[in-house]
């Protein structure tokens, strides 16, 4: 054989190579989408029992854990109007608190583009980074910015886009116990 | 005669670089003129001229690559490829989220992955211009090096998947 032949045949499978890589590489986005359908998280359903790490301290929080009613926010450092309500989330923590209800900014991001989210707020302490497949589990649909209410038993309560009518109703009850306290 | 081979697959590489950015962003015009627009601040009116002019610069200079001047072609490259990887640079230091559909890529924004896969390029480009002038190569060495070009391209195209699959838990 030649070694122009063999040229042209080694050309030809590396061609098909290439071609092979592109398509392995389209099938495997395609089965991506397909093993995680975009359905949401309805109401009554119970949380997935996942662990976070806190993103100041590092303590790990269980969030399915009962006890405690929780505010699971999920916001994105790609999305820009989810930095528009950092400031106001912020605002919303401290009450949360005092009203005994636990706020967690839920993200599998890394910490440095948290800490950039988050600048300028204290919401570092309420936040909880994940791995992407448990993320996945708690916002299968990926929105942003979002919300799950858990109630006290661990199952979900209330899910939602951060602004619509359960969010809001979840701000004017928190700023009318703040009124509330401030009043006694 | 490995000088000259290693300099036709860079030459082919950047040449299919260029072809398969022209491709993608024609791909998702509307998107990448919507992206000019929301991630580079971009004026909607100078983004309707600007979209369409990015995409017949990057033809041109892949014309030049691969067609009858690839080093001025290859030094156009490297300042194309140079000021793209500073724009996406700064605005990922800026503001964290990047979209472009530069190759595309339509669903995801970008990444410090694309910034790294747009560093390699330049990298590339500089190799390219380091090595002598080649004195050309018979036609099946080079179809051989657009082969192994075509490889590199697909993997520099999906840098930002292929590297998350290989970071995956097993």
């Amino acid at each position: 054989m030649s070694a122009d032949m063999l040229h042209s045949i080694l050309a030809a499978l590396a061609f098909a190579i290439a071609l092979n890589l592109k398509l392995t590489l389209s099938v495997l986005r395609s089965a991506r989408r397909a093993a995680h359908p975009a359905a949401p998280l309805q109401p009554g359903e119970r949380l997935s029992d996942v662990e976070g790490t806190t993103l100041a301290g590092r303590t790990r929080v269980r969030l399915a854990a009962t006890g405690q009613a929780r505010a699971l926010l999920f916001l994105s450092s790609r999305c820009p109007k989810c930095r528009d309500k950092v400031a106001s989330i912020g605002d919303l923590a401290g009450a949360a608190r005092s009203a005994g209800l636990a706020l967690w900014i839920v993200s599998d991001e890394p910490r440095w583009r948290l800490r950039s989210l988050l600048r300028g707020t204290a919401l570092a302490a309420h936040t909880i980074r994940l791995g992407a497949h448990d993320y996945r589990l708690l916002n299968p649909t990926m929105a942003s910015p979002a919300y799950l209410f858990i109630d006290h038993e661990g199952a979900i309560e209330a899910a939602g886009l951060i602004g619509d009518q359960h969010w809001r109703a979840l701000e004017r009850q928190l700023a009318g116990d703040a009124i509330g306290e401030q009043a006694a | 005669m490995s000088t000259d081979f290693g300099a036709q697959i860079l030459r082919c590489f950047i040449g299919f670089v260029l072809l398969a950015a022209c491709l993608g962003k024609l791909r998702t015009f509307a998107s990448f003129r919507a992206n000019l627009a929301t991630s580079f601040g971009v004026p909607p009116q100078l983004g309707g001229l600007l979209a369409p002019a990015i995409v017949g610069i990057e033809l041109l200079v892949a014309g030049l690559v691969l067609g009858p001047f690839p080093r001025f072609g290859m030094a156009t490259a490297l300042l194309l490829f140079t000021a793209f990887a500073m724009l996406l640079a700064w605005c990922l230091w800026r503001d964290g989220v990047v979209r472009c559909s530069c190759f595309g890529e339509a669903e995801r924004s970008l990444s410090g992955y694309d910034l790294l896969r747009n560093l390699l390029i330049v990298a590339a480009i500089a190799l390219f211009l380091t090595l002598p002038a080649a004195a050309g190569t018979p036609l099946p060495m080079s179809l051989l090096a657009a082969g192994l070009a075509a490889i590199l391209t697909v993997l520099a195209i999906d840098f930002h998947d292929v590297m998350h699959l290989l970071q995956a838990p097993r």
